[in-house]
């Protein structure tokens, strides 16, 4: 029978700060699931891992869930613990109490925020088993119960499924990029990924269904995801309603994960991504609206309200844009053209400008820029120069 | 260009290899006005200042955590360009030897202060998932709740 440990970090102070951590220590204490609770000070820090270390040891945990920060801050901390621990990775779930509840809620709300993040966290890592996803270490398609309906293979971004030898699709490791966009579309749910998979994504959303209404469970992309901790790290705040589950691409969302909801009773889902075209997986989100509004018209037909599921475009204030010199400017086109985005557009007067809503801030402009025309903001040629300057200086 | 350096030294954090004095003392030799923060943590949470620089309007450089956890907080709490010297992952945790960490930790200030001249100020963006979360909740509570939920 697996055994799970809950990490409860104190982030010096600045989660226990605004949640009442010994409530908390003592609310899991009492879950069966649960093996053991402990508290560290920073969770990520080399005296941290020791004290963790101790724990899977003694209590002999054989997964655990960390709560603690975004895992876009400590996640690679975390993947390390795994490695070192011999653990695989898919058994230590970060669950995000800084960014996305002690920031993000106010004090009232956060308590009880918490325990629901951490149970969720706690069914997901449960419910985590090895069907042969994770030595795969790319999209796994299970055999035994897929149809051979092809549909993987055509939606794949990356052409990385291809049919195999014994007539089933086979995800290449080399190429595939762990999108999930085969896992959202599989109309079986046969399709997993090393630390994504349907059955652990419709565990999480069990605790939710006890919330007081309106529950809202949010499918967030990693780059939503990046704009809810921004949105946490500076201090603003949204309803405590909404519970973020993190997937890859909202590409990866399955109809049969929605459906699960709102079986679970959840009020309602949204699903959260980019923009029109500014997907980074190139079709993901375009792929999600459609299976959005197929699931709509399924819900219709069971007498249910279209509106509890949507699609929202959100990450607009996560990147500063690129700017654009007019001066050093040849208007040679060039960055339009390597922009995987489409946010460099010409103007009516000849001059190139850079849609600020699309562009994503990845440089690939300001690489490819000849006259030394284009900057990031935020990496500026001379702020590199700068730093190279300082390295050679000694 | 001269900036305001703030160190983050909680024990806790940076271990006791980096000799803070000795840093100070180099920055300020140079014309920069450096303070020592036992808890910058507790700024951090709170989201407000307690210690304050003779010239508050000079570009700033925190010296402490990765800027992948907290860098956008830390910057709220500056009017002024900021940058992230990022001492503990790259420094305290990674060099044992004494004099390596401190050399290194030296340079990573270093850097950081001729980049902060380059650097924007901040400007927090706008709560769109608020408004758009708010939207939906005021149609959730509209057509009523899910009636699974029985």
């Amino acid at each position: 029978m697996s055994k799970a440990g809950v990490v409860l970090c104190r982030c010096n102070s600045i989660i226990d700060g605004r949640i009442d951590f010994e409530q908390l220590n003592k609310k899991l204490a009492a879950d069966k699931k649960v093996q053991a609770v402990i508290q560290v000070d920073m969770a990520c820090s080399p005296r941290g891992k020791k004290t963790i270390r101790e724990l899977a040891a003694m209590e002999e945990v054989d997964r655990l869930v960390v709560a603690a920060c975004s895992p876009f801050s400590k996640g690679a901390v975390f993947d390390g613990f795994a490695l070192e621990m011999q653990m695989p990775k898919q058994l230590i779930e970060l669950v995000n109490l800084r960014e996305h509840c002690a920031w993000a809620h106010e004090i009232k709300d956060a308590d009880k925020k918490a325990l629901t993040l951490i149970k969720m966290g706690l069914k997901k890592v449960l419910a985590a088993r090895d069907l042969g996803q994770w030595s795969a270490g790319c999209a796994h398609v299970n055999k035994l119960k897929c149809d051979r309906c092809k549909r993987c293979i055509e939606e794949c971004p990356n052409r990385a499924i291809q049919l195999g030898a014994d007539g089933y699709p086979a995800a290449d490791p080399a190429i595939c990029q762990r999108c999930g966009i085969c896992v959202g579309g599989c109309p079986l749910g046969v399709i997993a990924l090393p630390d994504f998979r349907l059955e652990e994504v419709s565990a999480m959303l069990a605790p939710l269904s006890s919330g007081q209404s309106p529950v809202i469970a949010g499918f967030f992309c990693n780059f939503a995801y990046q704009e809810a901790d921004l949105m946490g790290q500076i201090g603003r705040q949204h309803s405590p309603g909404l519970h973020i589950i993190r997937v890859p691409c909202t590409g990866a969302v399955n109809m049969i994960t929605v459906n699960d909801a709102i079986a679970e009773g959840i009020d309602g889902i949204m699903v959260v991504g980019c923009d029109s075209s500014q997907c980074k997986h190139r079709k993901g989100n375009e792929l999600a609206k459609y299976r959005i509004a197929n699931c709509r018209k399924g819900l219709e037909e069971q007498l249910l309200e279209q509106e509890r599921l949507v699609y929202v475009s959100l990450g607009e204030g996560l990147v500063e844009p690129s700017v654009i010199n007019r001066r050093k400017c040849v208007r040679c086109g060039l960055c339009a053209q390597i922009c995987p985005y489409g946010a460099i557009k010409i103007t009516d007067s000849g001059d190139y400008e850079v849609n600020a809503r699309a562009c994503r801030g990845c440089g690939a402009c300001a690489g490819a820029c000849r006259s030394g025309a284009v900057d990031l903001p935020q990496a500026s040629g001379g702020k590199i120069m700068a730093a190279i300057k300082s390295a050679l200086a000694g | 260009m001269k900036a305001n350096i703030l160190i983050c030294a909680r024990p806790e954090c940076l271990g006791e290899t980096l000799d803070l004095p000795r840093l100070k003392q180099y920055f300020a030799n140079n014309g920069h006005e450096v303070l020592i923060h036992d808890n910058f943590c507790a700024d951090i949470s709170n989201l407000k200042l307690t210690s304050s620089f003779k010239d508050p309007d000079r570009p700033a450089v925190f010296a402490g955590c990765s800027p992948l956890g907290m860098e956008n907080r830390i910057k709220m709490l500056f009017h002024t360009p900021l940058e992230v010297a990022n001492i503990r992952e790259q420094c305290a945790w990674t060099w044992l030897d004494a004099e390596t960490a401190n050399r290194r930790c030296r340079e990573i200030i270093r850097s950081a202060v001729r980049q902060v001249a380059y650097t924007p100020a901040f400007k927090a963006p706008p709560n769109i998932l608020k408004e758009q979360l708010a939207a939906y909740e005021a149609e959730i509570e509209r057509i009523g709740p899910n009636p699974f939920k029985a």
